[in-house]
């Protein structure tokens, strides 16, 4: 089946891309970070590939076919973008200037604190949040390889945890940002053919249009029957998802210089918001040729890959989505590993070389990957729940501790280590009340955004500010908030002018195609 | 230009208008985009005024965006 073919050239592509960049990791810190060595266009295309994941693909897909295109735009545009500038520009630039390698030595310098509870703490909610995440990556990856393959779910999620555990294992960070980029080729491929492939697909673009009207499928809630509460509840879970996003963070420490991180985020930013408003309108289309509701949404993508695109865009498809699992879930379970070690490291094996470093990292990520496999076997309740308590968590700890302590000088890392330590059963707590029982309605993140900055606030002003604790904000500031000269030049200027033409004709080209003009 | 040893430059004192441009950025964009979703009827059998919003926000982000791209090349990052 041509559609096995895709996912087996880019498992293979990813492989041999791994043993090739192998040559360049020699060091620990070019295993986590690189060595620095990111140009702008790596950043590019690795942040593209981050942002750029299975709900795209599968459940972003599935939902413009069911409910029309804007309630994924809406929960995209309301979330996303934010979180992205606030993760990729606020916080993660200001880790790069102080030079840290980690998120959990951003927390070592900026408090002044090398205790092993803030490590554990941290080590803990970082795979609090990213463990979900990796388990929905995982989880789908085999998903696909299952549908395509018609093999049992347990061994498809073996095939994804063995390859990616090889990959990763092979180069780290190396492995992960030149796979990434390789998956953002794939993307902007499809952001150019989808469009015109469905509309030839579906009977053009008049058919595409009137389906999705017959549906009931425009405005922003479409045929979803959520209210709009629930978009602003997804709104703020995501901001923390995205915006405290220790795998996103850790991006912007890779780049060769700070100028990268803004260039690089603007063309991401561009490639991967044309992509999806381009991949959402085509899925509402596919209302023409195939009755929402008639099937589980999840499938739609593998069912029109087959069944309704033309075989190039269903190998491409079907290609993107197995490279957006993995490039997702490889980084995930690195930056896990990489919190795990930094416990080690800082407080209970201080002496650590800079080898055991990286082999400890190594076999760490190996072992996440594996427990995370067994836990994706069997599709379970969990999973359903995955995404949105991965929020809850960050909204209740980390993105409040991450953003109070570039701006706030009295935080105190006890006020920090308390609200960390207790946001992973505090959130698990809200999202299990939510789901049996409608506690915390319309959604956790409304009440768990003000508790996670309300306590820390509270927290802090109890507690008594230690001497380290100041010298680490004046040395943020003197040297996270520095700024220096950029170097303008002139392909700057030309891709600042291209971001805005391109989204601007796709804008027009958009609101002319469905009817506003 | 003398770079430390994380290729940084520092030359300036510390800035910050990135910030204040991304979160009143966030106050007026978002929550006034999620507003005015809310508080504006758009039909579900024909394209309205909601899918206008939507998509021009992405517009309007990436102007954002941009600001501080031309920011950063302007008066450094």
């Amino acid at each position: 089946m041509h559609l096995a073919w895709g996912i087996v050239l880019v498992l293979v592509a990813f492989i041999l891309i791994s043993i090739a960049v192998k040559k360049y990791v020699k060091t620990a810190e070019d295993y986590w970070i690189m060595g620095r060595k990111a140009k702008w266009w790596m950043f590019t295309g690795t942040l593209t590939a981050s942002y750029v994941s299975l709900s795209t693909f599968i459940g972003g897909v599935g939902s413009a076919w069911n409910w029309g295109p804007m309630p994924f735009l809406l929960f995209y545009t309301s979330s996303f973008t934010f979180g992205w500038i606030i993760a990729v520009t606020l916080i993660g630039l200001r880790m790069r200037k102080l030079g840290v390698t980690s998120i959990s030595e951003y927390y070592k310098v900026r408090f002044g604190n090398n205790g092993k509870w803030m490590f554990a703490g941290l080590g803990l909610t970082l795979a609090g949040i990213l463990y979900f995440y990796l388990l929905v990556q995982i989880q789908g990856g085999g998903l696909i390889l299952q549908t395509i393959f018609d093999i049992p779910l347990p061994l498809a999620v073996t095939i994804m945890v063995i390859i990616v555990a090889f990959t990763l294992g092979l180069s780290g960070m190396w492995s992960v940002v030149i796979t990434d980029t390789f998956a953002t080729v794939l993307f902007i491929l499809i952001a150019i053919i989808i469009l015109p492939a469905t509309i030839s697909a579906v009977g053009g673009v008049d058919a595409g249009i009137a389906a999705i009207s017959s549906f009931d499928g425009w405005s922003a809630t479409g045929s979803s029957g959520l209210g709009m509460a629930s978009f602003v509840g997804y709104a703020l879970a995501w901001l923390a998802i995205v915006g405290g996003s220790p795998h996103i963070i850790n991006r912007s420490l890779i780049v060769d210089k700070p100028k990268s991180v803004l260039k690089g985020s603007f063309i991401s930013y561009t490639i991967t918001v044309v992509l999806s408003i381009l991949i959402f309108i085509s899925a509402g289309m596919l209302m023409a040729v195939i009755e929402p509701g008639s099937m589980h949404p999840d499938s739609i993508s593998a069912y029109a890959s087959v069944h309704v695109w033309p075989w190039i865009v269903g190998v491409l498809i079907i290609g993107a989505a197995m490279s957006a699992a993995f490039t997702t879930a490889n980084t995930q379970a690195l930056s896990i590993a990489q919190g795990i070690v930094d416990l080690f490291r800082y407080a209970l094996k201080p002496d650590m070389s800079d080898d055991a470093k990286k082999k400890y990292t190594t076999v760490i990520s190996v072992i996440v990957l594996i427990l995370v496999g067994v836990m994706a076997f069997r599709q379970n309740y969990l999973l359903i729940i995955a995404g949105s308590l991965a929020g809850i968590i960050a909204s209740l700890g980390l993105f409040p501790t991450l953003i109070l302590s570039l701006y706030w000088e009295r935080l105190t890392i006890k006020a920090v280590n308390i609200m960390i330590w207790l946001s992973v059963p505090v959130g698990a707590f809200m999202i299990i009340t939510n789901n049996l029982w409608g506690w915390f309605a319309p959604f956790p993140t409304v009440y768990s955004f003000p508790i996670g900055f309300g306590g820390l606030i509270i927290l802090s002003l109890l507690t008594k500010q230690t001497k380290g604790e100041k010298e680490g904000y004046k040395l943020l500031k003197d040297k996270g908030f520095a700024t220096e000269e950029a170097a303008p030049e002139k392909q700057d200027y030309v891709i600042l002018i291209g971001g805005f033409i391109v989204v601007t004709v796709v804008y027009f080209m958009l609101l002319s195609m469905i009817g506003i003009f | 230009m003398n770079q430390d040893k994380n290729g940084t430059n520092p030359t300036k004192k510390s800035s910050h208008i990135f910030d204040i441009v991304v979160w009143v950025g966030w106050v007026v964009l978002v929550w006034g985009f999620l507003a005015s979703l809310a508080f504006i009827a758009s039909p579900k059998d024909s394209a309205g005024i909601h899918e206008v919003i939507i998509l021009a926000y992405f517009l309007g982000f990436t102007f954002i965006f941009g600001l501080l791209y031309y920011m950063a090349l302007k008066r450094g990052i």
